[in-house]
């Protein structure tokens, strides 16, 4: 190789990281308040991503209306699978894992059945690329960045500075202190699911319109929720997009110079070691 | 009670007369293939049905699996041991391992816990399909040679694809595995765990030492899982790396759970059911999947206590709500 | 969606219901059993689909004429499927299952990398096995007599294809190869670099992916860093390569694209966009039935599936009439007659006049070989640039 693209490697990198920021955002959110892992969240990543392919596909609306669409469906789905499944379980949030576990299971034969094997794809009227600094970008990636970063600094500042927001912080610290100064831990926990949800289908809908859409797509990004979460901390906000980036670096880097093996491998190594040395991640409070 | 443990002992011999004599009814290697997967799926499932015991739930089972099939195939093929040698250092890799790995790894509970036996379980998948030498990579290792016996003068076996030999092998296995396992079960290890999953803090004050406990049972748990490895390599002539993934680690928990928890008797129970079930349905992965999903969303929320508990429900005709994961009431 | 339930009914019609006989089989006629072990579920399903389309009009067409004659006797072609869901151990079982239960003595089994540990069963009891899986000489050797590869691996398509690209692109030197990082991908990357040593080209990058991967901007970024003429995919799913087409256009490569193995022409266009996909070539694959034979198959499919015609199940279909014809030859079912006879059939198939060869390369001859197409995707539509005969060092 003559000149090592740097440049291009760290744009790829921080632009894969912010989407999978979005992604793990929810998960982290479910366990930092809720005190659960929501292992279905995969599947409310793919079916976010489904339902803004038929809208965009069969109905023909407009792109930013159809993930509108998608996260509208999915965060009411999430406060229902919270108040069906994981309410009576309360408490025991190993049972809460396994039932997630079902739902998943459930949700992806089920995505086959309904949706078929086929790869979809959609065509976003975003097309061309943009040089920026010496790297090149296509401006459908451009167009997702912008999206992630904008959604992620909503979230941010929802749980900064509205009541609600600040409910989930406390209940997140210690929930049956917050449940005495009368916080709803019901509601609360329904609009923890709502966003997490909302989150995971808006970033189905944007990786759907980069790559493709098919029923085992939640699985591969909970796979990398999963890292992402471990390297910055359950619970915290700040370290899943210290993580995502993490990630998103690690994988264009350890691909680009070495292999794409490799870039697993160290992946997995970092978290490996921060299960050991440091459980509680870069951010998190153990 | 001496009249129940006979009737007891009875049954369980009259099990044993007809496991072992089955291959003389059951001719189609087909048909044994099903009873040895049997078997391979109640040792797995008893086998982390004893870590479930002490409240974790490990998904890193396929793992010691994978180390198990690994360690003997290559000591077999590359050093070129006997099977028999292989298959004890296999299990022994197997414990080693845990021994190593469960220290750090048992000092996290609950959502951590499973995400550090996930993470354990991406490891041994990477490592195995990265270092192609011996490993064989993603291809994994094929052709793996069945076992011999070979005692001159006595004995000379050569194990056939048919099966027989294997469904011997493997009932021998099983049979001495769940031995092992239900003993420790119903002895004071047994109970010990039992108290840990209830609560640890409690336990020590009763001078139970939560760490030993949880490592005792984990080693354990995962010896077997090495076994069934062990044996699985030269049964199925290949082992690669999406032999032993997330999904697998699922399926096995499906049985403890479904079967009921943290019993033997229920682990293998769910083994049993499940592993047949699939078989006589015959039917496309897809369906088969949503059954084995909504059996384990029922039966986690309605009959916490496994399958087995339930003649004892319908006879009380109760549905209470049952003990939850990690604090049983059984 | 209503009709993706309805599809994935069928699949489970195909499969477990009835081990489907396929029409035209009477109470009275003598039935000739042959086994399908394919994905239907997981990874590799739409092959399974193509799999078993395929053989279901070949044995529909076959018993329309009456079936066949051996020795006399007229049988029927009836098909046993199975799903093994891409997993070694259900394909062992499903094996199992057709050779014990069922007593098949000839069966077909799709799916790279499961062939050997069912050949470790099939080879023993001297079942013929069909296989449609790539991985080279593990699979294709003297060992394995009763193993027939029955389509063509990314060998023998890059050796008849290689020449006719570098014909139109006398400039390409360097290749750089991607592949899955599985049993097929290092089979696929092995045949690549074979055929580029043939020719004289040198290969500068040789790189195996994850096949989960989505994002192929690190992968597109190493690729054009290494500064290749062409980049030759032999085994990437159609998703994947046009996802990783889709990034190296938009990174800036202009350089030839290739594609070594049979895939949804449609697909690609869809998701790299016709301009980016200008120009690519894509060995042994077509986007629409090309002889007059493709296209009678095209018309019954139709008739039987509805719209679009998969020309990726033309593999499939070929199988069943060779191998009825050498039982024919042969005068009985006996399976080791009769892979003498097929070894040295001459037949047709929709291609045109093919045969069994691979002497020299896996030393037995057990790959089947016909006249190798390559396409080129102009205007954002496959077109067919010529039909090679294989080249003699296959034979």
């Amino acid at each position: 190789m003559a000149e090592v693209p740097y440049a291009q490697m760290l744009i790829n990198g921080v632009s894969t990281g912010l989407l999978y920021v979005l992604t793990a955002l929810g998960l982290t959110l479910a366990f930092g308040v809720m005190g659960i892992i929501n292992f279905v969240h995969g599947e409310l990543f793919m079916l976010g991503g489904y339902i803004t392919f038929y809208a965009f596909e069969r109905a023909g609306l407009n792109f930013f209306g159809c993930l509108a669409l998608a996260v509208l469906v999915m965060a009411p789905v999430g406060a229902l699978i919270e108040k069906v499944f994981y309410r009576p379980l309360r408490g025991h949030p190993l049972s809460v894992l396994v039932v997630a576990i079902g739902l998943s299971l459930f949700l992806v034969s089920f995505g086959y059945l309904a949706f078929g094997v086929q790869d979809r794809n959609m065509k976003i009227p975003f097309t061309g690329l943009s040089h920026i600094g010496g790297f090149m970008i296509s401006n459908e990636r451009l167009l997702t960045l912008g999206i992630s970063l904008g959604l992620v600094i909503c979230l941010y500042l929802f749980i900064r500075l509205t009541k609600t927001g600040r409910a989930m912080r406390a209940v997140a610290q210690d929930a049956e202190a917050a449940a005495l100064v009368g916080v709803s831990i019901d509601r609360t926990f329904a609009v923890c699911m709502m966003l997490g949800s909302g989150l995971a289908a808006a970033a189905g809908g944007l990786v759907g319109a980069l790559t493709v859409v098919n029923p085992s797509m939640g699985h591969a990004s909970l796979f990398k929720a999963f890292i992402i979460i471990v390297l910055g901390g359950l619970g915290s906000i700040p370290g899943a997009i210290a993580g995502g980036l993490i990630l998103g670096l690690i994988e264009s880097f350890g691909t680009t110079l070495i292999a794409p093996e490799v870039a697993s491998l160290l992946a997995f190594g970092l978290v490996i070691i921060l299960l050991i040395v440091r459980p509680e991640g870069l951010f998190g409070h153990g | 009670m001496g009249e129940r443990l006979a009737w007891r002992r009875a049954y369980i011999w009259a099990m044993l007369a007809f496991l072992l004599g089955m291959p003389l009814f059951v001719k189609s290697p087909y048909h044994l293939h099903v009873l040895i997967m049997v078997g391979l799926n109640t040792v797995l499932a008893a086998s982390l049905a004893l870590i479930v015991r002490t409240g974790q739930i490990s998904f890193a089972h396929p793992a010691f699996m994978a180390i198990g099939a690994y360690t003997s195939t290559v000591l077999v093929t590359e050093v070129g041991l006997s099977y028999w040698l292989a298959l004890v250092m296999a299990c022994l890799a197997a414990g080693f391992v845990a021994l190593l790995v469960g220290y750090p790894i048992l000092r996290v509970k609950g959502a951590y816990f499973f995400l550090v036996t996930f993470a354990f379980l991406e490891i041994i998948r990477l490592i195995v399909t990265y270092f192609k030498h011996p490993f064989g990579g993603s291809r994994g290792l094929v052709r793996i040679p069945a076992p011999k016996i070979d005692l001159p003068g006595l004995l000379t076996v050569e194990f056939a694809v048919g099966g027989t030999h294997f469904y011997y092998l493997m009932i021998f296995l099983a049979v001495l595995s769940l031995f092992v396992l239900y003993r420790v079960e119903k002895g004071y290890y047994g109970r010990a765990f039992r108290a840990i999953a209830q609560n640890d803090t409690l336990a020590e004050s009763l001078g139970i030492n939560p760490m030993k406990c949880k490592l005792l049972a984990f080693v354990l748990g995962c010896f077997f899982a090495g076994l069934v490895g062990a044996f699985y390599a030269p049964y199925f002539t290949f082992i690669n790396p999406r032999c032993f993934t997330l999904t697998t680690s699922i399926l096995i928990i499906i049985y403890v759970i479904v079967g009921g928890m943290g019993r033997i008797t229920g682990a293998v129970v769910g083994a049993v059911v499940l592993t047949i079930l699939p078989e006589v349905l015959r039917a496309t992965g897809y369906y088969e999947m949503m059954i084995f999903a909504v059996l384990l969303i029922l039966v986690v929320m309605f009959l916490p206590d496994g399958l087995i508990s339930l003649p004892s429900r319908v006879l009380s005709r109760g549905l209470s709500r049952g003990a939850r994961i990690g604090s049983e009431t059984s | 969606m209503g009709r993706n339930f309805g599809k994935g009914l069928i699949g489970l019609a195909i499969c477990v219901a009835a081990n489907m006989t396929v029409t035209g089989v009477g109470a009275q006629d003598q039935v000739f059993k042959f086994g399908i072990n394919t994905p239907l579920s997981g990874p590799g399903a739409p092959w399974g689909t193509y799999h078993t389309r395929g053989m279901i009009l070949a044995a529909e067409k076959i018993n329309a004429e009456g079936g066949f004659v051996v020795a006399g006797q007229r049988y029927k072609v009836e098909l046993i499927t199975y799903d093994h869901k891409y997993s070694g151990p259900d394909a062992v079982a499903n094996t199992k299952r057709l050779i014990f239960e069922d007593k098949v003595k000839y069966l077909s089994i799709l799916g790279g990398g499961l062939v050997p540990a069912c050949q470790a069963i099939t080879e023993p009891n001297k079942v013929i096995t069909f296989a449609y899986a790539y991985g080279g000489r593990s699979i294709t050797n003297p060992e394995n007599p009763f193993t027939f590869r029955a389509m063509p691996e990314s060998l023998e398509g890059n050796a008849a294809a290689y020449p006719c690209v570098l014909k139109e692109h006398p400039e390409i030197k360097r290749v750089a190869l991607i592949n899955p990082d599985d049993d097929v991908g290092w089979a696929g990357s092995e045949d690549s670099r074979l055929v580029a040593g043939r020719l004289g080209l040198k290969v500068v990058a040789n790189i195996f992916f994850d096949r989960a991967t989505t994002d192929f901007y690190p992968i597109a970024t190493k690729l054009i860093a290494a500064k290749p003429d062409m980049i030759d995919s032999s085994t990437s799913p159609a998703g994947s390569w046009a996802l990783l087409c889709k990034a190296l256009r938009e990174l800036g490569y202009k350089g030839v694209l290739y594609q070594g193995s049979v895939m949804d022409v449609g697909v690609i266009v869809k998701t790299m966009g016709a301009e980016a996909a200008e120009g690519m070539y894509l060995s042994l694959t077509v986007a629409e039935p090309v002889t007059q034979a493709q296209k009678e198959v095209a018309k019954a499919y139709i008739a039987k599936w509805g719209e679009p015609f998969l020309p990726q199940i033309l593999d499939y279909y070929h199988g069943l009439f060779y191998l009825t014809q050498a039982i024919s030859k042969a005068g009985t079912f006996d399976t080791t007659v009769v892979s003498k006879v097929l070894e040295d059939l001459e037949f047709e198939t929709t291609w045109g006049k093919s045969r069994f060869g691979g002497k020299r390369i896996y030393g037995i001859k057990r790959q089947v070989l016909w006249p190798f197409v390559i396409s080129k995707i102009i205007n954002g539509e496959g077109k067919v640039v010529a039909i090679n005969e294989p080249p003699d060092w296959l034979e």
